[in-house]
């Protein structure tokens, strides 16, 4: 099995405007997948679906082997969750809710547990009601964590805490990857946090995939060039163009698959490049969304 | 050296590594190794020195473990680390030709940076090399 | 994991459990009588009375098993159920688990109300006309705490507010009709409205009857 994550054709309309449609996903073992896409593209309701949380009109998914929803129980004993928003009992304490976790996890691992809880700063008498929206966040993140699981499923797992306990939560989820081989689902807005972290994207708009690479190929292929001279016919154009600003001499080109070996192609074509720039993941992914919604992927 | 463990303050080395920058079209792992390299050159390193373990690296940074990994392998065929079964990668001073040849490198990925930013602003390669030049000829004087 | 939620059904509805258990142990300690009348009239006044306060019986296990039942859920459905169903065990297994955990503290005060009417009557001299019923009562109890708590368990889709107000309405009546008791009135309209849902014919039969700890 080399994919921890797989849907094949999955939708899902709840109704009202909002759906996931013919959704097809990968997460290779032991990567760090980001998910990718602004507020409201399908991300958490992708998440639930991979949970077994909600139902798929259509389509298959499977989770660690285990076909979900059906099977989702014995899934979510191996996987780790922090949901977009806290879930957690409010009337319990930070040490009343991990033991009622722990119940439900054999795993559980309480010296690390114990280990983090310090780290953290989470007060174990605490009621849950009272804790700050970080010290949620951290105790969400150390449940997850501490139940050992081969998958973390990981929805904004950073939205609305500061840098610091961003940080904290962040470097959590690295040394538990290093120590464990796990592979790691994190969905987030925030582009450029995921940057260092994760080894794949998957990029979501209006409830559909619109590009799932490794991360250096998204990084690498996308570039911006500058161009003098005239070009006009891009039949046969080994690129693909994504955008472009500017016209005649002086435009500039947002292109994607892009290899330095095609310079040739344009160069053939009478046309000087000027240059070719990096675009680091966030404009990357801007310039994806946009010529996904404009619907001139292939100029 | 010592090495900080998590949430404790960082130790100089990992304040040396903080700074990465994902951003920067030099892939992570050559910014950690070349910044690993310096350290050596620096003496911050020394010949037989523990590098901090992949998941205290990749917790600090909080950069993909994997990234760590090769950032390591890379030291180890330039010769400037060792990795050690099980033990975990330690420091070993280069012999002077590599040394010399991690000079080099390190001065192209200097003049490769230099040119990057002048793409970025317009400045073509030729008016580099002509200011290059000038400045070279003002030093010496 | 039994346990687990059994605890977790304490922790979030313990203060209505304690409030049941007080007042399961103060209604038979209260409606006791020391002296008992001796002519035959006066008796059967003195049953009436004290059925008036029987009542309270049947109110109090209303009033339980709607607060165990909104309890066992509250904290879930203000999450959308994202835990519960976040927790690797099966749908039907975490229902039953929950639900059993309900029963078993609404079979606890069950428990005390049965050992306090057995100690209420063991200490109480009784006219010999006259009966304790003690487990009759405690098992009565028990049973149409249950048949609440299970109806309500399987009500959960009340949203919250009217939930709430309806907790209210139902705390308000009995405060009125309390004060109406003691006020020496005559009217029982929560006898009356408990009649109409818990008689032979309502949804909660069980409910009605006698509820008398020392009867004929």
């Amino acid at each position: 099995m080399t994919d921890v994550i797989r849907f094949d054709d999955v939708s899902y309309r709840p109704g009202a405007g909002f759906s996931i449609d013919h959704l097809s996903l990968a997460v290779p073992a032991g990567a760090i997948y980001g998910f990718l896409g602004p507020n409201g593209a399908g991300k958490t309701t992708s998440i639930r679906l991979m949970l077994g949380l909600l139902r798929p009109a259509e389509g298959r998914i499977v989770v660690l082997g285990e076909s979900i929803p059906d099977r989702a129980p014995q899934a979510l004993g191996r996987v780790g969750y922090v949901p977009e928003r806290p879930h957690l009992y409010p009337f319990l304490t930070v040490a009343e809710s991990l033991r009622f976790h722990r119940a439900f996890h054999p795993r559980w691992d309480q010296a690390w547990a114990t280990e983090l809880l310090g780290g953290f700063g989470l007060v174990l008498d605490r009621p849950l009601g009272r804790l700050s929206k970080g010290e949620m966040g951290k105790l969400l993140m150390l449940q997850a964590l501490c139940q050992r699981p081969e998958l973390l499923v990981l929805d904004e797992p950073t939205d609305g805490l500061d840098p610091v306990v961003r940080r904290e939560v962040l470097s959590a989820v690295a040394e538990y990857v290093a120590e464990y081989q796990a592979t790691v689902v994190i969905s987030s807005h925030l582009v450029h946090e995921l940057e260092r972290l994760c080894d794949w994207v998957g990029v979501m708009d209006h409830g559909r995939l619109v590009t799932q690479l490794p991360m250096d190929r998204l990084k690498n292929g996308i570039k911006r060039l500058r161009l003098t001279g005239p070009l006009d016919r891009l039949d046969g154009a080994p690129f693909s163009v994504l955008s472009r600003s500017g016209q005649g001499a002086g435009s500039s080109w947002v292109v994607d698959q892009w290899e330095p070996a095609m310079a040739g192609w344009i160069g053939e074509r009478g046309v000087l490049i000027d240059a070719v720039d990096d675009l680091d993941l966030e404009d990357g992914f801007v310039e994806r969304l946009k010529a996904r919604r404009e619907g001139n992927t292939h100029v | 050296m010592r090495l900080s463990m998590t949430f404790k303050q960082p130790g100089p080395l990992l304040q040396w590594l903080e700074d990465v920058d994902a951003r920067s079209p030099i892939p992570l792992y050559e910014q950690i190794a070349s910044r690993l390299k310096a350290a050596v050159g620096g003496g911050l390193l020394a010949e037989g020195d523990p590098l901090p373990s992949v998941r205290l690296l990749a917790g600090e940074l909080r950069i993909n473990p994997a990234t760590v990994v090769q950032a390591y392998r890379l030291l180890e065929a330039d010769g400037f680390a060792e990795m050690r079964q099980g033990a975990g990668t330690f420091v070993r001073s280069p012999s002077s030709d590599q040394r010399q040849r991690e000079r080099e490198a390190q001065a192209r990925r200097l003049v490769r940076g230099l040119l990057a930013e002048g793409a970025r602003l317009g400045i073509a390669a030729k008016e580099i090399k002509a200011a290059w030049d000038e400045t070279l000829k003002e030093r010496s004087r | 994991m039994f346990k687990a939620l059994v605890w977790l059904q304490w922790k979030s509805s313990r203060a209505w459990i304690l409030a049941a258990a007080l007042a399961i142990v103060a209604l038979p300690v209260m409606s006791v009588v020391r002296e008992w009348p001796t002519d035959r009239e006066a008796m059967a006044q003195f049953l009436s009375r004290l059925e008036a306060w029987s009542v309270f019986y049947p109110a109090a296990a209303v009033v339980l098993g709607i607060a165990m039942a909104s309890l066992a859920w509250r904290a879930d459905r203000r999450g959308g159920f994202v835990y519960a169903l976040s927790l690797p065990i099966a749908r039907w297994r975490q229902v039953a688990y929950r639900y059993g955990a309900g029963v078993v503290w609404v079979l606890a005060i069950g428990a005390v109300l049965w050992i306090t009417t057995l100690v209420v009557v063991a200490t109480t001299p009784i006219p010999a006309s006259l009966r304790g019923y003690p487990t009759g009562l405690a098992v009565k109890f028990a049973l149409a705490t249950v048949s609440v708590f299970t109806l309500g368990f399987a009500m959960l889709a009340v949203p919250d507010r009217l939930e709430r107000g309806l907790a209210w309405v139902g705390v308000l009546v009995v405060a009125v009709q309390v004060a109406a008791l003691f006020a020496g009135s005559e009217t029982n309209w929560l006898a009356a409205f408990l009649e109409a849902i818990v008689g032979p014919t309502g949804p909660l039969s069980l409910l009605g009857g006698r509820w008398m700890l020392i009867d004929v």
